[in-house]
């Protein structure tokens, strides 16, 4: 582990302001991304980011807290908030995106055929499992690695594959099942 | 040739290019496309949520930067009796040890000390052990179960010493007759439907130790002790059969402490002959009488047949000394047969 990162992570064992102020200027903007993308909704994917670094601050004061990546931990915590919030109250299959339909300028028609699209995309991904969703999630469209991807679900990389083969292959299922691929 | 998992993220990062098997899987990712470019983050909301978790790191104070250590082992001499770490178990053990070290002799003693008799070291132990019992009995009927119980233990007690030829010292047999007493009491308290079997119990126990004690008598006619517990139990007896038959009249007499009953005393006690004691007899006895203290300095001779009757015929043995009673027992009034008795030998009854 680099010594930046070394530093960073003793500062916010201690809590040091500076430190966390860096931890969440870093890494709030990405897992509020992970949290729009599965759920749609800005307000929901804000509650749940100021979520996730609660329960690290309240990890670290525990004397827990990530020992070696501290990506890998808050995407933890937020993959597991987001899979409790869907098992509480699972969207409806298709919900609205607000961004799409709250004044966003262009074309009607282009503006409904976009938010169709996203709202499948997600009912498709919400349809895998919670650590399919999140390999498939992380990796093509935060960039993560296998490795980094590995320490989120603290499994080796091999496993990390092997979740990746089984979302396509089940992303595959349900599209051919909608009719869409043949 | 590589597994299709190790193919599919070759061919993801560009490295290998996709195959018959990976290609239909790489265009199934096209679909979630649309999820690519997000909307932005709201400058304001990451402000506010930033401040939010400053000002939570803020409410409490700031952990330790290290976790706690560990106790630290001992790496040098120390000077101590036992090893330098005791164990939770251990100190279980130790103190057990030392539980059983300082009880268990006790116990040990009082346990021997069960099959002893009256007129052995460890008698006493018993008897203590026997008061610790009657203390921690709870209920009335466990008291009267532990009366009965006791009583049997102290006729028993009598029977081994007749058959050993010792004699039956007097604590024991007044020890028989008070847990007589407590069981005629309890007994007395019993509700109406349970008396006539607790009396029937009681006056069975009680014929049973009587057949006993009269045997053991007749291998030692002159014990005082053994007369004594004879008269104990004649008079339970007599008060368990008047209980069969005038229930009311029992539970009066036995509240009231009158638990010396009308009972005949045993033949050849009530009627001493010449020499047995004080007292004139029945005008028949001759020179070896003992003088009427007349304050004239000389012998009765006859005495007027008026003056027998006034006088009635002292006994061999006379009331009791007063006995230590618990809270609830009321004291014993004195039964109208043993005023005016002379004192006899070294026993003391109530008649």
């Amino acid at each position: 582990m680099e010594k930046a990162a070394t530093d960073l992570l003793e500062g916010v064992r201690c809590l040091d302001e500076r430190a966390l102020t860096e931890v969440y200027q870093a890494y709030s903007a990405p897992l509020y991304r992970y949290a729009y993308r599965l759920l749609g909704e800005a307000q929901e994917a804000e509650e749940l980011v100021a979520e996730t670094f609660h329960r690290f601050l309240a990890a670290v004061r525990r004397g827990h807290g990530p020992q070696t990546s501290l990506s890998a931990y808050l995407y933890r915590i937020l993959h597991n908030a987001i899979t409790d919030r869907f098992r509480r109250c699972p969207p409806p299959d298709l919900p609205l995106d607000e961004e799409l339909t709250d004044g966003a300028a262009g074309d009607p028609a282009q503006l409904g055929a976009a938010h169709w699209e996203q709202a499948r995309a997600r009912a498709l991904l919400r349809r895998l499992t919670p650590e399919q969703r999140l390999v498939l999630t992380l990796k093509y469209f935060e960039g993560l690695s296998n490795e980094e991807i590995a320490a989120v679900l603290d499994k080796p990389t091999g496993a990390v594959k092997a979740l990746q083969h089984r979302g396509l292959e089940a992303l595959r299922r349900l599209l051919r099942r909608e009719g869409a691929w043949a | 040739m590589k597994e299709l998992p190790e193919r599919l993220d070759e061919a993801l990062a560009g490295r290998l290019p996709p195959d018959a098997e990976t290609a239909p899987l790489l265009a199934a990712l096209s679909a979630l496309e649309s999820l690519q470019a997000g909307p932005p983050r709201s400058a304001e909301a990451a402000r506010a949520g930033l401040e939010a978790f400053l000002r939570t790191a803020r409410q409490a104070p700031a952990p330790s930067a290290v976790s706690p250590a560990p106790p630290a082992r001992l790496t040098g001499w120390k000077l101590t009796l036992f090893r330098k770490e005791l164990s939770p178990m251990n100190v279980l053990v130790l103190l057990a040890l030392v539980a059983s070290l300082a009880f268990g002799g006790a116990g040990a003693t009082a346990y021997a000390a069960q099959g002893s008799l009256p007129d052995e070291p460890l008698y006493a132990v018993k008897l203590l052990t026997e008061d610790l019992r009657q203390e921690l009995a709870g209920d009335p009927s466990a008291q009267l179960a532990l009366a009965l119980e006791l009583a049997q233990t102290r006729t028993q007690e009598m029977a081994r010493l007749a058959e050993a030829g010792r004699a039956i010292p007097e604590p024991a047999a007044a020890r028989l007759g008070t847990h007589l007493e407590t069981a005629l009491q309890l007994t007395a308290e019993v509700g109406e439907p349970q008396l006539a079997a607790a009396l029937a119990q009681l006056q069975q126990q009680t014929q049973a130790q009587l057949q006993s004690v009269t045997e053991a008598r007749r291998n030692a006619p002159a014990d005082l002790g053994l007369r004594l517990a004879e008269q104990h139990l004649t008079q339970t007896q007599a008060l368990t059969q008047l209980g069969l038959e005038a229930p009311a009249q029992f539970r009066n007499q036995v509240r009231a402490g009158q638990l010396a009953p009308s009972v005949t005393p045993p033949a050849g006690l009530t009627r001493p002959g010449p020499g047995a004691g004080f007292g004139p007899g029945d005008g028949a006895c001759d020179e070896n009488c003992t003088p009427e203290l007349d304050g004239n300095s000389y012998g009765p001779g006859l005495q007027h047949p008026a003056q027998r009757q006034r006088r009635p015929a002292p006994s061999t043995v006379s009331a009791p000394a007063p006995r230590r009673r618990s809270c609830r027992q009321p004291a014993a009034r004195a039964h109208p047969s043993t005023m005016g008795t002379a004192t006899g030998p070294d026993l003391a009854i109530r008649l």
